[in-house]
């Protein structure tokens, strides 16, 4: 083939340019130690790498849900183990105070210290993370009211006294019961008083009975403003209820007047003022028993607001379809109706400063149970916190695979490409020194 | 008899051809580096024994030639090579074109750089709204996630608008070649009239055949081009583009060039038939592949814009939605109440673009217009931190794949870049070889031309010797005969 001095000229050239193209590439390569630096580079691995920032990416969200999670569940964990201690304490007291043999003095006493553990369960329950509650469902700031700024989850009724979680009452229906089941007591109180009375052959016996008689009616009506005070929660009106508040008011006025005659031991009209006294505590029988079904009806309805609110958790995400709650709802921690820690502790109070020391058993009973619900829960809760430990490990383990994939897939091998690029230079100055002498010759450098 | 003068007749004619031929390898040589020359030789043929002297010789049994005439000076080209060169140069410079267009818009949207990227955008964004759903009552949470949000609008505006400003680039390109093919095309009907004017007396207008294969070999890398000889007359060259005539002689029928007020976009045509990226190749069909290709096929600048497009209207439709169905949450100044948008256009137009996309004026004024909770906060007042909407909206990447999408464009984007760059690599094999193969047949060797210079120097000193010679013989006969004694 022919060859013309243009020819040789312009390979020479391109065969140049494609070494110093080379030897640009690799030089990018080693500035940047990076293999890929365009799209085009190498595709495959493009979208391998995206793909793997991608998955990177997500990781890190979860593991930062995780840390909030955890931060707040150990918060949880220390609360309700606390909760736990409240209850051994009270469980203990509540074993010492159903001795039969004790002084309405030494039930006093105990009844202080309940009251103390019973305060305390209220300021644990409204535990806040940082400034956010975490007992309290989806309530997180608490709520704005006119009369307050900041109404915590869990409040105490200033006019009934019930526990209120999120402006719901946590146990109406076992108030009411409470109320209805101590005036029954009352009533029996007030009979036997009666008949005291009816038998006594003493000025003294009957002054004893018609105090008696005072004291049951005075209990009763005691009860029953519990029992109005649960319906008062549920906010109920109506005729039944203005019979109860009527028969209350007789009750209390009944229990005055026996007081008024034993004080000036005035015993004429003792039979008249105890039967007063049986028939007021009749007639709160009567108006309780009205009241029932409306109570029950209100209380199932609160029920299932409650059930509502137990599902209003705040939840974080911590893998794919897997989430975690950072907030816990009051009705899962405290318990509901009966089982409410508060209302045990409360009614644990009423019976140890009224003097009720039958119904002090079945107190015993309730807080053992309420302890076996709490360790269930606090367990729970450590058992979460277990998980995301593990979960955490996993991430931060699956985190440096894909860090190691992304550097396998991107980042230039600095040795092999310090290598090739020497070697493309020497390939390249080798190609300038044998083209700087064959190009420069012609025949015309020999002709004279 | 042959005439007296024959001899140096002979020997005149041996000089001028030598004199020709050192001339034209002068002229080869001097040319060595000139764009387009091809070498010329001298065709010289031997004189026939005249008319006349030919029936007398016939007689006398000796006629003798007259010496060397020359018969012309031709181009050494392959037309063959030029054509297939011509064609190789159109596919060439399309796929040239079309890998600097392809560079840029890969540069535009290099997601694999470590920062900047709309795909750090995006993961930022949910993020921040993953954080948001584990206190929505938090103003940091909210602020961060309209800081994210706003970032996130303005990569998409960012990329649109150098995506933008690719196409008006590849647009005035369109314009700037149709100019220069219309003005080479001139050209080429003022060479052929002054081709054919030269022509028409018998001898070859080399140089100017030469300019005129030069113009055709650039003219076909700005566009695919057919020629061929005009039919009544040979030395013109009629040129077509797209199969329609637009040089015809010394007649051009030029491309017009149409621009769209609103648009900007510059439209070609020939004869009321426009010129698309379908119907051309070489530089000009690459510029209007790149601008109007919306397809997944060669896709050009439109196919990844309304990718973007597709991207930033799937976003702001699924978050509109969600923030629609929750509350905001409640202020001194406001009441909770239903979200509105989430993402709006900011110029007004209905459909989202990534161009529009920003966030609802709405959010920007108070980050508690993020509707994250999915019950309204003044009734339902033991719910402030209520996140059932904040945590859907989170959900949103993983059920939605956003960041797949991202990386399949840019997948996509990083295949056809990488298939463009082999074809042109194997293209630009290919030419180089066809115009080697060119170069072999009618470049200028340096080393043939001084061999040549040497034979025709030796041709010249040959025939002047034999001009000498005879010039003595006739001094010998005109002088020195009939002088007898003198």
């Amino acid at each position: 083939m022919r060859i013309t001095n243009s020819m040789m000229v312009s390979s020479y050239l391109t065969d140049l340019n494609a070494s110093l193209n080379r030897v640009s590439d690799l030089q990018s390569q080693v500035n940047t130690s990076k293999r890929i630096s365009t799209l085009s580079d190498d595709p495959v691995a493009t979208a391998q790498s995206l793909i793997v920032r991608s998955n990177l990416s997500t990781l890190s969200i979860y593991q930062s849900n995780i840390d909030t999670a955890q931060s707040a569940l150990t918060t949880a964990e220390t609360s309700v183990d606390s909760l736990n201690d409240i209850i051994q304490s009270a469980y203990e007291i509540a074993v010492d105070a159903n001795d039969g043999t004790l002084t309405q003095d030494d039930l006093d006493t105990f009844a202080t210290q309940i009251a103390n553990l019973r305060d305390e369960v209220l300021s644990i329950a409204n535990t806040t993370q940082g400034t956010n509650y975490i007992f309290g469902g989806y309530n997180v700031t608490g709520t704005e009211t006119t009369t307050s700024s900041n109404t915590p989850p869990f409040t105490v009724d200033e006019d009934t006294g019930l526990l209120m979680y999120n402006g719901l009452p946590m146990y109406p229906d076992a108030a009411y019961t409470y109320g209805v089941t101590t005036v029954a007591a009352a009533g029996t109180a007030a009979q036997e008083a009666s008949e005291t009375i009816s038998t006594a052959t003493t000025d003294e016996d009957i002054l004893a009975g018609l105090e008696d008689s005072s004291a049951a009616a005075t209990a009763a009506a005691e009860a029953a403003t519990k029992a109005l005070n649960a319906a008062d929660s549920l906010g109920l009106s109506g005729s039944n209820y203005d019979a109860l508040v009527d028969a209350i008011d007789a009750a209390t006025a009944a229990a005055t007047d026996a007081t008024d005659a034993v004080s000036t031991s005035d015993t004429t009209n003792a039979t008249t003022l105890a039967a007063a006294s049986e028939d007021a505590i009749t007639a709160i029988t009567t108006a309780l028993s009205n009241l029932q079904s409306e109570v029950t009806t209100a209380a199932d309805a609160n029920a299932l607001l409650l059930e509502e609110e137990a599902d209003k958790t705040v939840s974080v995400q911590i893998g794919t379809s897997q989430s975690v709650d950072i907030t816990y709802a009051g009705t899962e921690i405290l318990g509901t109706g009966e089982d409410n820690i508060y209302y045990i502790l409360d009614t644990l109070y009423n019976d140890l400063t009224a003097g009720n020391t039958d119904s002090i058993a079945s107190s015993v009973t309730a807080l053992q149970s309420a302890q076996s619900d709490v360790l269930t829960t606090e367990t729970e809760i450590g058992g979460t916190i277990n998980r995301l430990d593990l979960l955490d490990e996993r991430y931060t383990s699956s985190e440096l695979n894909y860090t190691e994939m992304k550097s396998d897939v991107e980042d230039a091998d600095l040795a092999e490409a310090i290598t090739n690029l020497t070697m493309a230079m020497t390939v390249y100055e080798a190609a300038l020194a044998a083209g700087s002498n064959i190009i420069q010759n012609s025949l015309v450098d020999y002709l004279n | 008899m042959a005439s007296t003068f024959l001899g140096l007749e002979i020997g005149k004619s041996g000089l001028t051809a030598a004199s020709v031929n050192l001339n034209i390898t002068g002229h080869n040589i001097s040319n060595v580096d000139t764009a387009g020359y091809t070498r010329q030789r001298v065709s010289t043929s031997a004189l026939e024994p005249s008319g006349m002297n030919y029936v007398i010789s016939q007689i006398n049994s000796s006629s003798t030639g007259q010496g060397v005439e020359i018969t012309g000076i031709q181009q050494i080209r392959s037309d063959y090579l030029d054509l297939q060169y011509r064609n190789q140069n159109s596919e060439y410079t399309y796929g040239e074109y079309t890998v600097q267009g392809l560079t840029y818009l890969e540069s535009v949207m290099n997601e694999l750089e470590d920062s900047g990227t709309l795909s750090e955008a995006i993961s930022d964004f949910f993020t921040s709204l993953n954080t948001l759903a584990g206190d929505t009552t938090s103003q940091e949470y909210r602020m961060a996630v309209q800081q994210k949000a706003l970032a996130l609008t303005e990569s998409f505006n960012d990329v649109y608008e150098q995506l933008q400003s690719l196409w008006s680039d590849q647009n005035t390109a369109i314009n700037t070649v149709a100019t220069e093919i219309n003005s080479k095309l001139e050209s080429i009907a003022e060479l052929n009239g002054a081709i054919a004017d030269y022509e028409s007396s018998g001898e070859t207008a080399n140089d100017l055949r030469d300019e005129r294969n030069l113009l055709l070999d650039e003219l076909s890398g700005l566009v695919d081009i057919t020629y061929s000889d005009n039919s009544s007359n040979s030395s013109m060259v009629d040129v077509q583009i797209a199969g329609i005539s637009v040089v015809s002689g010394e007649e051009t029928n030029l491309i017009v060039i149409d621009q769209d007020a609103t648009t900007e976009e510059y439209s070609l045509s020939i004869d009321s038939t426009e010129l698309t990226a379908d119907n051309v190749s070489g530089a000009l069909g690459a510029h209007f592949n790149l601008r109007d290709n919306d397809t997944a096929v060669d896709s050009g600048i439109p196919y990844y814009i309304n990718q973007l497009n597709e991207l930033a209207a799937a976003i702001a439709e699924d978050f509109n939605t969600l923030n629609q169905t929750g509350y905001t949450y409640p202020t001194d100044s406001a009441d909770s109440e239903l979200g509105g948008d989430f993402f709006e256009t900011s110029d007004g137009t209905s459909t989202i673009t990534a161009g529009n996309i920003t966030l609802a004026a709405d959010i920007v004024d108070s980050v508690y217009n993020i509707a994250a909770s999915d019950a309204d906060l003044d009734t339902s007042t033991t719910e402030s931190g209520n996140a059932v909407i904040a945590s859907q909206m989170a959900a949103l990447l993983d059920s939605e794949g956003y960041d797949s999408t991202l990386t399949a464009i840019a997948t996509q984007l990083g295949v056809t870049v990488e298939s463009a760059e082999t074809a042109l690599d194997n293209d630009q094999s290919l030419l180089e070889s066809i115009d080697t193969q060119r170069t072999s047949v009618s470049g200028v060797s340096i080393d043939e031309e001084t061999t040549n210079l040497i034979k025709y120097q030796q041709a010249y000193n040959a025939c002047a010797r034999v001009v000498t010679t005879i010039d003595e013989m006739l001094d010998k006969l005109i002088n020195g005969t009939g002088q007898v004694g003198l």
